[in-house]
């Protein structure tokens, strides 16, 4: 098992009532990749994470996680939604939250096990907010609620950290901190980021891609600002390292027609 | 005063007003707070104004069709259930907004209701005064109807307790309940059939047009307060069992319909939490 391609995605279109939102789409998340993938709002970049989920079926292509259908292989996935899609005053504390990630296959009267609640706590630790794990989520902050959801991901150990925009309502400090976690947590898992801001991603990650409407990719092994505006066509804040050179092992080289947003 | 107070509590009909309340209070405190998270209240306004509709149509088909068993309360489940179905369904969700659903269905079941009710011979059949259907007429319940009632919370809350995490999950956050494999359309159509349900039992207390406090004014004065879904279920229901309490016995005093005397005592416990209880985050 340990040795199969964690992401194989192959002429994948998909999209809502026969209205593909990305077109061909090819795409390879090896073991330990830090895979960013940017692109603008409507690029397609959650109907991409759906199919990775096996949420959504493709119209045409293949999706496999570790060789499988998604559906099948979901329990290895850590899957970290846009936090704006839920609820902020629903009661619920912190350690409730993370609990939610060690529910699956379980029986309806089944509770929580002293051992999910040991990995809930670890989880937590890993996160550094095991202090706050009786505290209700509505009173965190920005940075604090999206590590509390990294946590609900982690403490499924999965083989694969999916993120959909994981610092959209963060400062910069603080998305710095989530990138130098995830980097952290690269050990273990291979991570995806979908985001609409490169932001301080640029410094972590091991592959780049933009996704809009097709998956465009380069093969200079540099990413500069103005690279990433022309050839791209998105909206790129590049704010790292200005007028430096950014190491990155790229993609392999795309087609450019068809580049439209 | 007080002896003549309390003996009123010997009385088989009072005796039944209070369990029926003390029902209603743990059943609306408990789907409240799903009603109120979940932001359905104004949905839950619609099942309980639907059912009026199924009302009407049972006594129309006891006259008609010379259905004695066909009691009003069955007609309202009846109702209840299917608006609850229509309201869950991704199916409509689709094709008409959901705030415009709701409009429809609830002015829909009203028109039908009086319709229904004004084809029925009165001089066959004993029809409730629309008056006392809208706002309760918890002082004629039958002994039948309050079985039924206990069955149904009974029921009701079986349910949510076997359901509870699955439900957590899906009404904190439904993207995720259907990463974790639940199926998500079975649980709302669960979700929006025991609202459903809770509103039928709500009726027979306050009536159709005085559901949405019953469901919603406990709960939210609990929300103030709690941080967890659990605490706060069991403190709206408290806060539920409290003022109906305070509600029927001073009606009883008052000689008042008890239905606007129990909502009444709920707003009133709801200022003062509004003042001190917490903000939303």
């Amino acid at each position: 098992m340990k040795d199969e391609v964690p992401i194989q995605i192959e002429g994948l279109t998909a999209g809502y009532n026969d209205n593909p939102v990305i077109t061909d789409v090819d795409l390879t998340v090896e073991q330990r990749d830090f895979v960013g993938i940017i692109g603008p709002n409507g690029g397609g970049k959650t109907t991409l994470l759906k199919s990775i989920l096996g949420l959504l079926e493709p119209m045409a292509g293949v999706v496999r996680v570790f060789g499988r259908p998604p559906h099948e292989t979901r329990d290895r996935i850590g899957y970290v939604p846009q936090y704006a899609t839920f609820d902020e005053d629903y009661p619920i504390t912190v350690k409730e939250v993370v609990q939610m990630g060690r529910r699956r296959g379980k029986g309806l009267l089944q509770g929580y096990s002293p051992e999910d609640e040991e990995e809930t706590l670890s989880a937590l630790e890993d996160v550094e907010m095991v202090n706050y794990s009786d505290e209700p989520i509505s009173e965190l902050s920005g940075g604090q609620k999206q590590r509390v959801f990294i946590a609900r991901a982690l403490v499924s150990d999965p083989d694969i950290l999916l993120l959909d925009e994981p610092t959209a309502s963060v400062d910069r400090k603080l998305e710095k901190g989530i990138y130098s976690l995830l980097n952290e947590l690269n050990e273990r898992a291979a991570i995806v980021v979908v985001t609409h801001d490169i932001g301080v991603m640029s410094a972590y990650v091991s592959k780049v891609a933009c996704l809009s409407q097709k998956m465009f990719t380069h093969n200079e092994p540099y990413l500069e600002p103005d690279m990433l505006e022309e050839a791209y066509q998105c909206p790129v804040e590049l704010i790292t390292h200005a007028g430096e050179k950014i190491p990155h092992r790229v993609l392999e080289v795309h087609d450019h027609a068809g580049e439209e947003d | 005063m007080l002896g003549e107070f309390a003996s009123l509590f010997s009385f088989p009909f009072v005796q039944r007003m209070l369990i029926a309340g003390l029902l209603a209070s743990v059943v609306g405190g408990v789907l409240g707070t799903y009603v109120v998270i979940n932001r359905v209240v104004v949905m839950s306004g619609g099942i309980a104004h639907i059912t009026f509709g199924g009302i009407g149509l049972a006594y129309l088909l006891q006259d008609k069709l010379d259905w004695g068993w066909m009691d009003p309360m069955l007609g309202a489940i009846v109702f209840a259930l299917a608006s609850g179905a229509i309201f869950s369904s991704d199916f409509v969700q689709n094709r008409v907004r959901q705030d415009s659903t709701v409009g429809l269905l609830w002015v829909i079941g009203m028109a039908a209701g009086m319709l229904f009710l004004n084809f029925v011979d009165k001089t066959k059949i004993t029809v409730q005064e629309p008056a006392s259907i809208l706002f309760g007429n918890i002082l004629l319940i039958e002994p039948l109807h309050l079985y039924i009632l206990a069955g149904l919370a009974l029921g009701i809350i079986a349910i949510v307790i076997v359901f509870f995490r699955d439900l957590k999950i899906l009404t904190f956050d439904e993207e995720f309940a259907r990463v974790s494999g639940l199926n998500v359309s079975g649980l709302n159509l669960l979700l929006f059939s025991l609202i459903a349900l809770t509103v039928v039992i709500l009726i027979k207390v306050v009536g159709v047009i005085l559901v949405i406090a019953m469901l919603t004014i406990p709960a939210t004065i609990a929300s103030l307060f709690c941080k967890k879904l659990s605490t706060t279920m069991a403190v709206a229901a408290s806060i539920g069992l409290i003022t109906t309490f305070i509600g029927i016995s001073s009606s009883l005093i008052f000689d008042t319909p008890p239905g606007p005397m129990i909502v009444l005592w709920m707003g009133g416990f709801f200022v003062p939490s509004f003042l001190i209880g917490r903000k939303l985050g």
